[in-house]
C-alpha cells in the first residue's frame, strides 16, 4: 500500500515535472493600463478582457493585471470610461507574449497600454466685444446668457459636445439705432476646450436722407391775362 | 519741413531707419527680434515684440509692449506712452534707437490730434512707407500674401522653403484714416468771371462778354444741378429698414449670418488717445488684450480676474486655456518669448 502510494506520488510528480518539461509552468503576462482624459490621469476606467472585468483604474489612472493563457493568444479588450467621458471603440486585443527588453536592465515587467477617455463635452469660453455698447443681451436659443458690461464686453462659458454648434445673437432690440440689428455668430466646437472671440462691430445708423421732391401742380396757376 | 525719423544706432537690422513723417498718421511699428515684428532688430536682450512706435502725424511716441524687457529713455524705464523729441534715445536690450525730429517744436499737442485722428483702424498693408527704409524696399519686391495669424498674431503657414523669410509687411502697422488730410482743391470749384463794371456796359464787346458770362453762369448752374442730382441718394436698399415712429418697435431685419471668426490679430497697445478715453472695466481690458493678440497680457489679466472672482468659471476657464496656449508656445519656441517661458 505504501509502495502504491509512493508510486502514485512519484507518478504524479513525474507527471507534473513532465508537464513542466513539455510546456513549463503556465506563463503569466502582466499588463499595465493607464487611462487619461486630455492628458490627465483618469480614475474609474473599467477594463474588460474577453468579457471578464479585470478591474478599474485607480486615482493615478493605473490598473495592473496579470493574464494567463497560451503564448501568442489574442484577448479581446473592452474599455468602459466613467460617465462624462467617451469610451474608446475598437480597442486592439491584448496579445499574450513574453516581453523582452532590447536594452538590458531596462526590462519592465508589464506591457503598458494607454487608454484615452476624452470628455463627452467640451467647454467653450466666449468673449464678446460689442463696440463699447453696454447692456446688450447675448442670447442662445432665445435665452439670455449674459449682457455686455459697462465697457461693452461680455464673457460666458458653456459646455458643448465636440463638433456641436452654437448660435449666438447679440440682442440689439433695445437699441434700434444700432446696425446691424441682432447680429448672429455661430461657433463650432472642436474636440478640445476652446476660446471663441466675437468682435462685433456695431454702428449707429445714420439719419435717413430723404429725397426732396418739389411737388408741382399738374397745371400751373391761372395767370392773369392781359386783355 | 525736415522729416522726422528714427534711426537704429545699436543692434542689427536690415532697416536702419524709419522715416515716420513719410508714414500715414496713426502708423504703428512694432520693434523686436521676432519675425512678426514690423521692424526686426536683433541684439542681445531684445524681445520678440519689444516696443511699439506710433506716429500721430506730428509726433513720434513709444510704448513698451507689455514690459517685454524694458524700454529705457533718459536713464529711466518708460511706463506709458512717451512722446519722443528730437534727439530722444530709446534703449531696449542692447539695441538703441535715436529720434531725429528737427521740427519737433512745431508739433501740435497730442490731445488735439486725438480728436482728429480717432481710433486706429484695421491694419493697412498699403502703408509701406511705414516700414523702415530697406525693409520697405524688400517689401516692394516681395509679393504680399495674406497671412493667417494665430492667437498672438504669429503668422501661420508661412513658407519654410524661402531661405530668407520676407519681412512682415505692415504687421502692427495701422493707419488712422484722417479725413482732414483730404483738403478740397480750390481749383476744383467752378469759377465765374466777375461781372463787368456798370459804367462799361453798352459796347458790343461788353454785350458779348455779358452773354458769355450768362452762358457760363447758366452752364455752371446746370453743372451744379447735375452734380446735385447725381449725389442725391437713391432708393433705400431692401435689407435696411427706415426708422419707424418712436412708438413702434423696429421691424425685424433679416438676420445676417455672421460666422464666428477668430480675427486676424495685430499686436498693439493702446494709443495715447485711447488711454485718455477713461477707465475701462477690467473685463474689457482683458478682452482687449485677448482680441488684440496680447496673449501674455490677457493671461495675466484673466488670472487676476479669476482670483478676484473665484466663483466665475468663465474667467477660470479662460485663464486655464490661455495658460495652456502659452505652454504650447513655449514648448514650440522657448527662445521667442524670453524669460516669460521660464515663469
Amino acid at each position: 500500500m505504501r509502495t502504491l502510494t509512493y508510486m502514485t506520488a512519484v507518478a504524479l510528480l513525474s507527471l507534473v515535472f513532465s508537464g513542466c518539461a513539455e510546456g513549463g509552468p503556465t506563463p503569466s503576462y502582466p499588463f499595465s493600463f493607464n487611462a487619461y482624459a486630455d492628458g490627465q490621469p483618469l480614475q474609474g476606467v473599467q477594463i474588460i478582457a474577453a468579457g471578464d472585468p479585470l478591474g478599474t483604474t485607480d486615482e493615478t489612472g493605473n490598473l495592473m493585471v496579470t493574464l494567463t493563457g497560451p503564448e501568442g493568444a489574442a484577448v479581446p479588450l473592452t474599455v468602459r470610461c466613467p460617465d462624462g467621458y467617451r469610451s474608446p471603440a475598437g480597442q486592439r486585443p491584448l496579445r499574450l507574449q513574453r516581453f523582452t527588453a532590447l536594452v538590458a536592465g531596462t526590462e519592465e515587467n508589464a506591457i503598458s497600454r494607454q487608454i484615452d477617455c476624452p470628455p463627452s463635452e467640451r467647454n467653450a469660453a466666449v468673449v464678446v466685444r460689442a463696440s463699447g455698447f453696454a447692456d446688450l443681451p447675448v442670447t442662445i436659443r432665445g435665452r439670455e446668457v449674459v449682457r455686455t458690461d459697462a465697457s461693452g464686453v461680455a464673457h460666458f462659458s458653456t459646455p458643448l459636445a465636440p463638433n456641436g454648434q452654437l448660435r449666438l445673437i447679440i440682442d440689439t432690440s433695445s437699441r434700434p439705432e444700432l446696425r446691424p440689428q441682432n447680429p448672429e455668430s455661430t461657433i463650432r466646437m472642436p474636440d478640445r476646450d476652446e476660446i471663441f472671440m466675437i468682435d462685433q462691430v456695431l454702428e449707429l445708423a445714420e439719419e435717413p436722407r430723404r429725397r426732396r421732391r418739389r411737388s408741382r401742380p399738374a397745371s400751373g396757376p391761372a395767370l392773369p391775362t392781359r386783355i | 519741413m525736415k522729416p522726422t525719423r528714427i534711426r537704429l544706432i545699436a543692434g542689427q537690422s536690415s532697416g536702419r531707419e524709419w522715416v515716420a513723417s513719410d508714414a500715414p498718421s496713426g502708423s504703428r511699428v512694432d520693434v523686436g527680434n521676432s519675425e512678426n515684428a514690423s521692424w526686426k532688430v536683433s541684439a542681445p536682450g531684445v524681445k520678440g515684440l519689444h516696443l511699439q512706435l506710433y506716429w500721430d502725424g506730428t509726433r513720434l511716441w513709444v510704448a513698451d509692449l507689455h514690459n517685454a524687457g524694458g524700454v529705457g529713455m533718459g536713464g529711466a524705464l518708460i511706463r506709458d506712452w512717451t512722446a519722443l523729441d528730437n534727439g530722444s534715445r530709446i534703449t531696449f536690450g542692447s539695441a538703441a534707437l535715436q529720434v531725429e525730429a528737427p521740427d519737433a517744436t512745431d508739433i501740435a499737442p497730442p490731445a488735439q490730434h486725438a480728436k482728429k485722428s480717432g481710433r486706429p483702424s484695421s491694419p493697412d498693408r498699403s502703408a509701406l512707407r511705414g516700414i523702415p527704409t530697406q525693409v520697405a524696399a524688400e517689401a516692394a519686391a516681395q509679393p504680399q500674401s495674406t497671412k493667417l495669424t494665430s492667437l498672438d498674431g504669429v503668422p501661420k503657414g508661412s513658407p519654410d522653403s524661402a531661405p530668407t523669410p520676407p519681412p512682415v509687411i505692415g504687421a502692427g502697422v495701422e493707419r488712422i484714416s484722417n479725413p482732414n488730410t483730404k483738403s478740397a482743391s480750390p481749383s476744383a470749384a467752378p469759377r465765374f468771371a466777375p461781372p463787368p463794371p456798370e459804367g462799361e456796359a453798352g459796347s458790343k464787346d461788353d454785350e458779348n462778354s455779358k452773354a458769355s458770362t450768362r452762358t457760363r453762369i447758366l452752364g455752371g448752374t446746370l453743372l451744379i444741378a447735375a452734380v446735385a442730382v447725381l449725389l442725391m441718394p437713391g432708393p433705400e436698399p431692401q435689407n435696411t429698414v427706415a426708422p419707424t415712429s418712436e412708438s413702434t418697435a423696429p421691424a425685424a431685419l433679416p438676420a445676417p449670418n455672421y460666422e464666428a471668426q477668430i480675427r486676424p490679430i495685430q499686436p498693439t497697445v493702446p494709443t495715447p488717445e485711447e488711454l485718455s478715453e477713461g477707465a475701462l472695466t477690467p473685463a474689457r481690458q482683458a478682452a482687449d488684450a485677448l482680441l488684440g493678440g496680447r496673449t501674455w497680457e490677457a493671461a495675466d489679466r484673466y488670472a487676476g480676474l479669476s482670483e478676484q472672482d473665484p466663483a466665475n468659471s468663465t474667467y477660470r476657464l479662460l485663464s486655464r486655456l490661455l495658460a495652456r496656449e502659452l505652454r504650447l508656445r513655449c514648448q514650440d519656441d522657448p527662445d521667442a518669448y524670453g524669460d516669460r517661458c521660464a515663469r
